[in-house]
This record gives structure tokens, sequence and C-alpha cells, in this order.
């Protein structure tokens, strides 16, 4: 079959079509291949996010609103820790209440070091401040280290500790 | 196809079956091309942000690959002892860029002045190493370390805490410390 005897507007049109499947071929492969937003970043952003939170909480607890701030703590907190901040709460208040002392807390840095699907470990830079009734505050920075469990109302920490200051192991 | 016959005998009912699949044929052509165009702009759009996105803990294997240069780069320029400073100033100098240079400068000037006359030896080792930012070539990370120094002749040994954000950027495929922030700013 020669050229001459194809009619140049179909085949044109062919052509066209033609090139129209390739550039479609081309453009679907680079759309089905372009990485998709993955589930696994918003569980990051969120986990990070409550994580914080918690841990601020926390390093909060005023004196005059022990109560209030305990119940923060037990609503921050899942399993162990949780279990802990019950057990203690009544002995923990009465301390607190005799001390008379505000303590408050800024997160100076946080970042996760493990995340799946139910559990993250979040670590957290802390200045810790500690007001007496009479007296300087007292502020120092903090090393911690949490644990968080996802349960069905977000978030919450399972295990909170301070990072501590071991031999270094060459 | 079409027959030189059809196009010879040029009757009006030849002129119209060229006429149908030529109508059949654009409107494929505009339909496939319309998808093309479609996921061009689609796959673009997707890729733009991707590129920004923070691929922290997500993409796992740049986010260890990340962390272990760094954990590397960190132990390697705190670490030091009096009999050869140098060598650790050396090895400063392949990994850091940009403001940790002088960050690093004047901190090291201390430690080259007072190392040899305490005859000090300082392993640090990092403890807890978390990504928070990793996108397009930089990092941020938050970092926990232990320093363990001790004083030759002596069997005095002391640690220290510390804790600091880097932020790291990708050079020729190496990750290099650029910032050193130890929140001491705005306390």
């Amino acid at each position: 079959m020669s050229l001459k005897r194809i009619d140049p507007v179909v085949g044109t049109s062919v052509a066209l079509l033609l090139a129209a499947v390739v550039f479609a071929a081309v453009a679907g492969w680079s759309w089905v291949s372009a990485p998709h937003a993955s589930g696994a970043a918003q569980r990051r952003d969120q986990a990070l996010r409550a994580g914080e939170q918690a841990v601020l909480n926390f390093n909060t607890l005023d004196y005059r609103s022990v109560d209030a701030g305990l119940r923060l703590w037990q609503q921050s907190s899942t399993g162990p820790l949780r279990a802990q901040v019950v057990a203690g709460r009544a002995s923990f208040a009465a301390q607190i209440r005799q001390a008379k002392t505000v303590t408050t807390a800024r997160v100076l840095d946080a970042a996760l070091t493990g995340l799946s699907s139910r559990a993250a470990t979040i670590i957290v830079a802390i200045q810790i401040t500690v007001t007496p009734t009479s007296g300087a505050p007292n502020t120092k920075q903090s090393r911690l280290e949490g644990q968080l469990t996802k349960t069905a109302s977000g978030w919450k920490l399972s295990a909170l500790s301070q990072v501590p200051v071991q031999a270094v192991r060459s | 196809m079409i027959t030189s016959e059809a196009e010879t005998e040029a009757t009006g009912e030849a002129r119209r079956r060229p006429r149908l699949l030529l109508v059949v044929l654009g409107v494929a052509t505009v339909l496939i091309g319309g998808f093309g165009v479609w996921a061009t702009v689609a796959g673009g759009s997707l890729r733009t942000a991707a590129a920004s996105a923070n691929g922290a803990l997500v993409d796992r294997s740049a986010t260890s690959a990340v962390e272990r240069a760094v954990t590397g780069a960190v132990e390697t320029i705190f670490s030091y002892s009096y009999t050869d400073v140098g060598k650790t100033r050396a090895a400063a100098q392949a990994l850091l860029t940009g403001a940790a240079v002088r960050q690093y400068d004047q901190l090291f000037a201390l430690v080259e002045r007072q190392a040899p006359k305490e005859k000090l030896v300082v392993a640090t080792k990092v403890t807890n190493i978390g990504v928070e930012l990793l996108s397009g070539g930089r990092a941020r990370l938050l970092v926990f370390a232990n320093q363990q120094d001790s004083r030759a002749g002596t069997s005095q040994i002391s640690y220290g805490a510390a804790m600091f954000a880097v932020t790291a950027v990708r050079r020729d495929g190496r990750w290099l410390i650029e910032n050193i922030d130890t929140f001491t700013r705005g306390t």
C-alpha cells in the first residue's frame, strides 16, 4: 500500500490520533508513577502535635489548681503512665499543695524517633520553670523521651522519662 | 481503509463514510489528548507537592540515612583527645558548612587552648536522634548526646548531657551540618 492511496485528511487524522495516544500514555504513566500523598505523613504530624502537647501538660502544674492540672495529666496519658498518675494522684496533689509551687514549661523542640501505625516515640527538648511562692523561679532545660500510643481519642503518652546521662560506650 | 476505487468513484455515500471516520478520529483524538493534558497537570502537581513535602519518618530509607550521617558527624566533631585536637578539627572541616563552620571555630578555639592544659579526652555519643523535617536536600534533626570527659593521668571522669537541633544540607550526595541550635537564645 502506497501513501498515495490514503486520503491525506484521514491520514493526518490517524497520525494525530496516534500522537495523542502516545502523549496520553506517557502523561498517564507520569501521573501513575508520581508519589501520591500518604496517610503516614498525616499520622506523623498528628502524633508529634499530640505528643508535644501531652509532654507540655505533664510539665505544667499550679498548686492553686492541682486537681484540674492532674485531670489534664490523666487525659493526656494512657496505659502504664495513666495508671501511675491515677495511683499517685492523691499523695502527689497533697505534696504540691504543701510545696506551693507553680510549674510552667516551654517546648524548645520536639521530634519523633519512631513511628508505626499505633505507636510512636517522641523526644522533647523542654525548658521547665518552677516558681515557689517566695524566692526566685528556677529554670532548667531537660531532655525527655516519651512513648505515644494511638487510642480511640487520639495519641496519648504511655510512658515519659528523662533521658539519663550515662557513661559513654565507645 | 479508503480504497482507490472509493477515491475515484467519489459518490455521495463514499464521501459520507470518510466524514464519519474523521469525526470519530477527531473525537477520539480530543478525548485521549485531553486525558494526556489532565494527567500531565495532575502528575506535575503531585510531584510539586511531594518535592516540598516532609519526608521525615515517612521516607524511611532517607530518614535513616540522614540520621546515620548526622550521628556520625556529631560524634566526630565533638570527640577529641588533647594529644591530637588537630585531627578532630580537620575531620570537622569535611562535615560542616555555612554558619556551622564559624560556630564550631569559636567553640573549638577554646578546646584547642584548654584540652592540652587539662589533658582532656572527650568522647561524645548520640543517644537519641529524631528527624523533624526532611525535604529537598535539607533536614532538621533534634539530637540528644552524652559526653564523657576524662583527664589523662587522673581518674577524674565527668559526664555531660547535651541537646541541640541540627540543620543539615545534602551536597554531592553527602549530608553536611549547616547549623547547630543549642536553644540558648531567648532564655
